[in-house]
């Protein structure tokens, strides 16, 4: 607890990653939802749901371990986490025992995913020592080019926008992670470092029944030398320093639970890019109704397995659709400032202080 | 001749030279060819075939961490973000290069 007002630590450490993220984010103008407006009339109804499938999940004991694997990523529930806190603040206020046991659980569990930095200020440390050097041991490394690494930033873009196109911009870390940085110096010499990127859930059929192709998870790992990196909150918002495409030392590709070589790699770039060029006009002749479904959907989506593990309907509530149905909200978020630290956390108007009032 | 023409927050470093393309999403594929410096108001996932192609990206909007700025780096091309008027000031066929490593972008004359 802090000495001056007595809160957890965690919250400090998150308004410090939440504040550092939007700060290189803005001017920001998301959509296809003004999401602020669209939490504004939730009215608890996700709060309900999610407090039921806590509930069941402590009475059944489930151990840390397998609660953590029903998230995609760590990203995902960081994400999820700070949705939460903005729709208990635009709340009336009523749950604050409920999201406060809601807050609490989810920050356990992010502890138990991450082996340092939670909410990821700088670095996505998900993996343990042992998964490293099995990566390591494991991975068929091929010796990268500077027109290799190109190829691989077009996947990346490829995938990074497919995952856009499915779960649009506030969704997107549900199937988009960046891991990193693991000393690689034990396995490729001085001053190298692993980034792994992984898009896992490219393939949601659950919310887009339509979907015809065979990408459902692809990995890449990079072992870059004199390059530093660092990423945030969101674990896909990443920072370089250094020459990262003379600085690529070797590669790996995965896709689908099979290694890959370089024409196949180059093969599904453009693939995905074409399947993600079709499906972001899937939201040009969507009515707005149908807009605020699918952000519902999304936003039960991030919790898809964790609902399945406590034996619940994953999909959104009759209360939950109810709560939006023919309100006013509009297509895009705009945030065009973000205000200093000190005055973010103290600010009655952010998502910190209605953390830190869930301890007075 | 080189004269400076836009400045914005460097995104990603190191220098390119191209055709300028206008591009607002899908309807601007046909348009656009391998090399040229796509400038938006921000990128976004309709205009990944666009990227991909791109010797440089420039936007109006965005900061260190925003969608052009991360492709870019991951593409190893320079990009300069919140340039506030480069869709206005920009026009498709200009020539210009990119300094993502300044923030600055001269129009080639």
């Amino acid at each position: 607890m802090s000495e001056k007002e007595r809160y957890p630590q965690w919250i400090d450490e998150f308004a410090k990653s939440v504040h550092n993220s939007f700060s290189n984010m803005l001017p920001g103008n998301w959509g296809p939802i003004d999401l602020l407006e669209y939490t504004k009339h939730s009215n608890n109804a996700f709060f309900d749901k999610l407090y039921q499938a806590i509930e069941i999940i402590k009475k059944k004991g489930y151990p840390q371990e397998e609660i953590a694997k029903t998230f995609s990523c760590p990203s995902a529930l960081r994400c999820a986490f700070l949705y939460m806190t903005w729709e208990y603040g635009f709340s009336d206020h009523s749950r604050k025992k409920e999201f406060n046991e809601i807050a609490e659980f989810f920050v356990d569990v992010l502890g138990h995913m991450m082996k340092e930095d939670i909410f990821c200020l700088n670095r996505n440390i998900f993996h343990n020592d042992q998964e490293i050097k099995d990566i390591f041991g494991s991975v068929p490394w091929s010796v990268a080019d500077t027109q290799i690494a190109r190829e691989l930033g077009k996947l990346y873009t490829s995938c990074a926008a497919l995952a856009f196109a499915l779960y649009r911009d506030f969704f997107p870390q549900i199937s988009h992670e960046v891991y990193g940085p693991y000393d690689a110096s034990s396995k490729f010499g001085k001053d190298t470092i692993l980034v792994i990127k992984h898009f896992p859930k490219l393939f949601p059929k659950e919310i887009w029944p339509s979907l015809e192709y065979k990408y459902g998870d692809i990995k890449i790992f990079q072992v870059f030398k004199n390059v530093k990196f660092r990423c945030e909150l969101i674990g896909m918002h990443t920072v370089y320093e250094g020459d990262i495409m003379n600085g690529l030392v070797v590669y790996a590709v995965m896709a689908g639970g099979k290694f890959v070589g370089i024409e196949e790699i180059k093969n599904m770039s453009r693939e995905i890019a074409e399947i993600t060029t079709k499906q972001i006009q899937v939201y040009d002749s969507m009515p707005m109704e149908e807009i605020k479904k699918k952000t519902l959907e999304w936003e039960c989506y991030q919790f898809f397995d964790f609902f399945q593990l406590a034996g619940m309907d994953w999909r959104p509530t009759i209360e939950m659709m109810d709560a939006v149905k023919n309100k006013k909200i509009g297509s895009r978020t705009i945030i065009e400032t973000f205000p200093p630290l000190g005055e973010y956390m103290e600010s009655v108007d952010h998502e910190i202080y209605w953390l830190k009032d869930l301890y007075k | 001749m080189e004269k400076l023409i836009l400045k914005g927050v460097a995104a990603s470093a190191g220098i390119a030279c191209g055709v300028v393309k206008i591009v607002e999403g899908v309807k601007d594929i046909s348009k656009f060819d391998e090399g040229n410096v796509l400038v938006a108001k921000i990128t976004e996932p309709s205009m990944v075939i666009m990227m991909n192609k791109a010797s440089a990206i420039v936007t109006d909007k965005g900061g260190l961490t925003s969608h052009p700025a991360i492709v870019s780096r991951e593409l190893g091309i320079p990009c300069v973000v919140a340039a506030q008027k480069a869709t206005q000031v920009l026009e498709d066929g200009m020539i210009v290069k990119v300094n993502g490593s300044t923030g600055e972008v001269y129009i080639i004359e």
